[in-house]
């Protein structure tokens, strides 16, 4: 489950600016998440010598300008790109200046603070910087991918690094990356990505002949490669980015993609979304395995520009075919978070003429085979008429810190709710009703232009994939692949499959297709003791419930149906969480719309709407905002056997209940409440999961935060901490440090009635247990130990959904009990563990290539 | 009362100049910044702000000073500033100020200063021009520049490539693009008499770097203050603009906002040109 925020980070203040403010950047610093910068061609608005970045201390809820880049032209700074490096807090920023048009460093101790940044090299006749940075050892490393016009022998492909950023003088060494002999030079992009291993990769293309005139706009590179290349200690060598050689001719960089046909205009197209096609490049190491890379290229299939993403598992010596391509689109941003789990943002040109669109998608994966696809924002592109190019911009950015995915992007600013599905906060005036931009008077009416959008995509938990499907009280678990779906029983030391289906199987009407069916929520949805899994696909929705050896769909619908007065539409439609809200022991599913929320019943072939109630409505005091409200965990928080929703906003935290055909808000607090000694601060809290974890029949909901971890319970109208700690704490032998450590699911694993936290960290696996007014840790291993035989590696482990997946494995006297156990992935096959004392079992494990019946395991594209 | 005759140079361009009323001394209306030497000011009186500003009068703003000057509450000063920090609020670095006691006395002794600051900005520029012409655009065509190179197999920069190696191209989305205008002569305003055609080189390229400069369509009349290559005063024009200009060959140029003006521009560089 996730939640996903957008913002228009244009500020208050510059309500009436109508700049065209494209071609944006992001850094999150990863000492600090809610520090955020951000940067796009925006100018000083009053002028001045300095160029502003966006600055963000809250998490990106709001943003401000602040003026500290030497050098500011007509739109601020030419090409500009921006990270922090870590521990150090430090930001660098490398840019074409916006007076000098050279390439020039800069950097900062303090993003907020007024003083100008200071300068750390300046160098002219070089093109597109591309900052990435890192502290490591206590010392900034930064590389800066630049086009370097001054190199000879039209190798100009350069990294620009340095491996001690903090001091007075940074010594900058201009690394040449191109082996090979060029048409004259290299494109403009050139990528850097780093590991904290010291594996540094850069991609870049090389040019070898052209068709076209560049003045003319006709160019086209008729071949290039996308070239890869490694160091495997922070380019600190005599021979750095040399590591990886190509098998065809053992130079140094892997050519990764050869033969490809790429336009590179100098002005933009009408056609084309008013842009300019250049050749677009992004590059992403795994953060928990730096053998694992993915490469994101442009070509054009046959007259079409298209992204290809590719991915080498190791250490970019091969490379896979094809993982996803997309037509019309440009600007990827791909990065990896700390699950292993694959982001991609872009921008796709959808129509043509007036009504052609520019769509931002963000897209994941956590095996390079399924993509989910989510349109964060929809707007014509021939609008507002560009000013100049790029008009959204040669570039975006996105990147990972921890499971969260941060990126930024350019789009038509138009305040219509319709063009973010996802919804969407404004800071700058604006009528979402009018869909209109207002000035700082709140009354002119502000022409459309080009604003840069933040956006996070926040992992609040683990989609369940698991349910008992087959009405025995034990669980089983739902796979999908490319080939079809399965659902899996554990049988010993194994497991077998009650049904798999292929692609293209019909499950009553419904046509399997695991390349645009999403698997939602899992629950019992018809009230019969068994669960279902909701399904939605671009055709509708459906609930595919177990029948034999395949499945029924009871329920299946189009899109266009109304349920009551829901129209159901899968594009902007998002489904989730799953609860009985009303009690009555069947599950029923949340929807949200750009337009407001209902709760769906299913109600024979069909379903019914228990509420629906469109944004601005006031459940008692809680205003309804699908644009900036997360919705979610849903759970049991008053025990009287009802779901109840939780919910955070800007504003502050809530609790919805479904009391007739609309919601309630027991709870609702603002941010700046203390619950006890915890600060209500939804910047920087992140809620869930939500279990028992006192054992009194009602749900607590934790909360972490920069600060600490806390476990809260709704007393009344507020809350109030069963335990709160800070970082440095130790729970008997755990460390708690909420930067590093991932809280994932809770359950009972130990049979007592409470539940436990499962926690991991770089160091290795945990359960955290409520004792008092503290945690314990009854388990907590280390990388490395084995469970029977499964290796703890939290680098690599996955840990997936809990569920009662083994019968009577502990007998407490009287009854006999049946424990929650964890499924478990890896690149090396699937387990299940269990916990066995001060440690884990693993009743079962196998590996890729096991049989489960007809089911072939593989964890490179199984999606458990 | 104070009067201003004369604005620097930092006065006359800084980018908002208003008359406020001093609300608190050491004090910014937004967290994060250092209050040793910032002061809030409601706004009382616009006299130069960018467009989307207009609305701002009655709001208060933080202004910092490289050092904090002693200023009573309620106390009302002209403040002459640039942007700083732009959030819920405005802060604002002022470049100098002055106390008053007639604010819109003031404020029409400013604005005559700024007037005339602007017009010697533009005398600056027809002292510059090697020529200024009244005309009109005939013909426009790309620039023959032998030293940007314009496509894969143009003539390449200095090189130290090994002998099997091309030599360095540079092609760039920065690209100037240049072309060249030719501009049938309606009228002599500066320089030799007798000149017929004359012709302006020009960026034709819409990217960032050079959106803003003049571009010429066949058709297109006006008044030019045409400058010689890199031999003008460069004040004004980003050196960026300056270092793309080839290197050899006298061209003109139109690089600076003024060196091309409309037709309802004539009399004033008219009587610029008589001063």
């Amino acid at each position: 489950m996730r939640s996903i925020k957008v913002v228009n980070i244009i500020p208050q203040s510059l309500s009436g600016e109508t700049n065209q403010d494209s071609e944006p950047n992001i850094a999150v610093n990863p000492n600090n998440p809610l520090q955020i910068a951000a940067s796009a061609f925006t100018p000083n608005p009053m002028g001045g010598a300095n160029a502003p970045i966006y600055i963000s201390t809250d998490g990106g809820n709001t943003w401000s300008l602040n003026s500290i880049v030497p050098g500011n032209g007509s739109v601020g700074t030419g090409d500009i790109t921006l990270k922090f490096a870590g521990s150090s807090n430090r930001l660098f920023t490398s840019i074409l200046g916006g007076v000098s048009g050279a390439f020039e460093a800069y950097r900062t101790t303090n993003f907020t603070s007024a003083t100008t940044m200071t300068q750390l090299e300046k160098r002219s006749n070089e093109d597109q910087p591309y900052v990435q940075a890192i502290t490591t050892g206590g010392k900034d490393q930064v590389y800066i991918g630049v086009n370097d016009f001054n190199a000879s022998g039209g190798k100009t492909a350069t990294m620009e690094q340095t491996l001690d950023g903090g001091t007075a003088s940074p010594a900058f060494s201009s690394i040449r990356l191109e082996k090979r002999v060029t048409s004259g030079q290299n494109g403009p992009q050139v990528r850097p990505a780093i590991h904290a291993d010291g594996t540094v990769y850069a991609a870049f293309y090389r040019w070898i002949s052209s068709s076209g005139s560049f003045p003319a706009n006709t160019l086209i590179i008729t071949n290039a490669d996308a070239i890869v290349v490694r160091d495997d200690n922070w380019g600190s060598g005599g021979s750095p980015f040399t590591a990886l050689k190509d098998s065809s001719d053992n130079l140094a960089g892997r050519r990764v993609a050869t033969g490809l046909s790429i336009p590179f205009n100098q002005t933009g197209v009408n056609a084309n979304g008013q842009e300019r096609w250049g050749g677009d490049l992004s590059i992403a190491v795994d953060p928990t395995n730096s053998s694992v890379v993915y490469l994101v290229y442009a070509t054009r299939v046959g007259t079409t520009y298209t992204l290809n993403v590719v991915r080498s598992r190791d250490r970019g010596v091969t490379w896979s075919g094809n993982l996803l391509s997309i037509s019309n689109a440009t600007n990827p941003a791909i990065s990896i978070n700390s699950a292993g789990k694959v982001g991609m943002l872009y921008q796709q040109i959808t129509g043509t003429g007036t009504t052609q669109r520019w769509e931002t998608h963000f897209r994941d994966t956590l095996n390079g085979r399924f993509w989910t696809d989510t349109i964060l924002c929809t707007a014509l592109s021939q609008t507002p008429t560009r000013t100049f190019s790029p008009y959204i911009g040669d570039y975006l950015h996105m990147m990972a810190f921890r499971q969260d995915f941060y990126g930024i992007f350019s789009a038509n600013n138009t305040p219509d709710p319709g063009n973010f599905p996802q919804g969407v906060t404004y800071q700058r005036n604006h009528d979402f009703v009018a869909k209109r931009l207002l000035a700082l008077n709140g009354v002119s009416v502000v022409a459309t232009s080009i604003d840069p959008f933040f956006c996070k995509i926040s992992e609040l938990g683990l989609v369940k994939r698991s349910g008992d499907f087959d009405g025995d009280g034990i669980a089983e678990i739902l796979v999908s692949s490319p080939w079809g779906i399965g659902i899996l029983k554990r049988s010993g030391a194994t497991m077998i499959p009650l049904m798999m289906q292929p692609n293209g199987t019909r499950f009553g009407g419904w046509l399997l297709n695991t390349g645009d069916n999403t698997f939602g929520e899992i629950a019992d949805f018809d009230g019969d003791g068994h669960d279902e899994v909701f399904i939605s696909s671009p055709w509708g929705i459906g609930i595919l419930k177990l029948n034999g050896t395949t499945m029924s769909a009871p329920m299946m619908q189009p899109n266009g149906t109304r349920f009551g007065g829901w129209l159901l539409n899968t594009k902007d439609n998002s489904f989730g969480p799953a609860a009985d809200y009303d009690g009555d022991g069947k599950a029923e599913i949340f929807v949200k719309s750009p337009w407001g929320v209902g709760i769906l019943k299913m109600a024979g072939a069909t379903m019914t709407p228990l509420m629906m109630a469109p944004n601005g409505t006031r459940f008692g005091g809680w205003l309804l905002n699908t644009g900036d409200n997360d919705f979610g965990p849903a759970a049991d928080f008053d025990g009287d056997h009802h779901a109840e929703l939780f919910i955070s906003s800007p504003w502050g935290i809530g609790i919805l209940k479904l009391v007739g055909g609309t919601l309630t808000a027991p709870m609702m607090q603002p941010n700046g409440t203390r619950f006890g000694g915890w600060l209500l601060n939804t910047g920087d809290n992140t809620f869930g999961p939500a279990a028992d974890y006192d054992g009194d029949g009602i749900v607590e909901i934790l909360v972490t935060s920069p600060w600490g971890i806390g476990i809260l319970k709704q007393a009344g109208a507020s809350m109030t901490p069963l335990m709160m700690a800070p970082n440095g704490t130790r729970f008997g032998g755990w460390l708690l440090s909420t930067v590093d450590n991932d809280f994932g699911a809770a359950g009972d694993f130990d049979g007592d009635g409470h539940a436990e936290l499962l926690v991991t960290s770089p160091w290795g696996i945990g359960f955290l247990k409520l004792v008092g007014g503290t945690l314990t840790a009854p388990m907590m291993q280390p990388n490395g130990t084995r469970f029977g035989g499964w290796l703890l590696n939290t680098a690599d482990n996955q840990f997936g959904s809990v569920g009662k997946y083994i019968r009577g494995i502990i007998i407490r006297k009287p009854p006999s009990i049946t424990l929650v156990s964890i499924l478990v992935t890896s690149p090396w096959g699937v387990g299940i563990l269990q916990l066995s004392g001060a440690t884990l079992s693993a009743p079962m494990m196998q590996p890729n290539g096991t049989r489960f019946g007809g089911w072939l395991l593989n964890t490179a594209d199984n999606v458990f | 009362m104070p009067q201003k005759n004369k604005l620097k140079a930092d006065e006359a361009h800084a980018a908002f100049v208003f008359t406020g009323k001093v609300i608190k001394s050491a004090a910014a209306l937004m967290e994060n910044v250092v209050t040793k030497n910032t002061v809030i000011v409601e706004v009382q009186h616009i006299i130069k702000a960018p467009a989307m500003f207009a609305s701002i009068t009655g709001q208060q703003v933080t202004v910092r000073f490289k050092k904090l000057p002693k200023l009573k509450k309620n106390e009302i000063i002209t403040v002459f500033a640039n942007g700083w920090i732009f959030g819920e609020t405005i802060a604002v670095d002022a470049v100098s100020f002055s106390k008053e006691t007639d604010k819109m006395t003031m404020a029409a002794s400013i604005n005559t200063t700024l007037a005339t600051t602007s017009d010697a900005d533009l005398k600056d520029r027809i002292n510059s021009a090697e020529l200024g012409v009244v005309g009109k655009v005939t013909k426009v065509q790309k620039a023959t520049v032998p030293d940007m190179p314009l496509s894969l197999t143009a003539k390449k920069l200095k090189s130290t490539s090994k002998k099997d190696e091309p030599l360095t191209t540079k092609i760039t989305e920065h690209d100037p693009n240049w072309h060249e205008a030719t501009i049938k002569v309606d009228e002599v305003l500066k320089g030799p008499k007798g000149k017929k055609d004359v012709k302006v080189l020009f960026p034709k390229s819409d990217d960032v770097r050079w959106y803003k400069v003049a571009k010429f369509d066949v058709g297109q009349q006006g008044v030019w203050l045409l400058q010689n290559g890199k031999d003008q005063e460069v004040k004004g024009i980003p050196p960026k603009l300056l270092e793309a200009l080839p290197e050899t060959g006298e061209v003109f140029t139109a690089l600076h906002d003024k060196d091309f003006l409309p037709l309802n521009e004539l009399d004033k560089v008219k009587s610029l040109i008589k001063k």
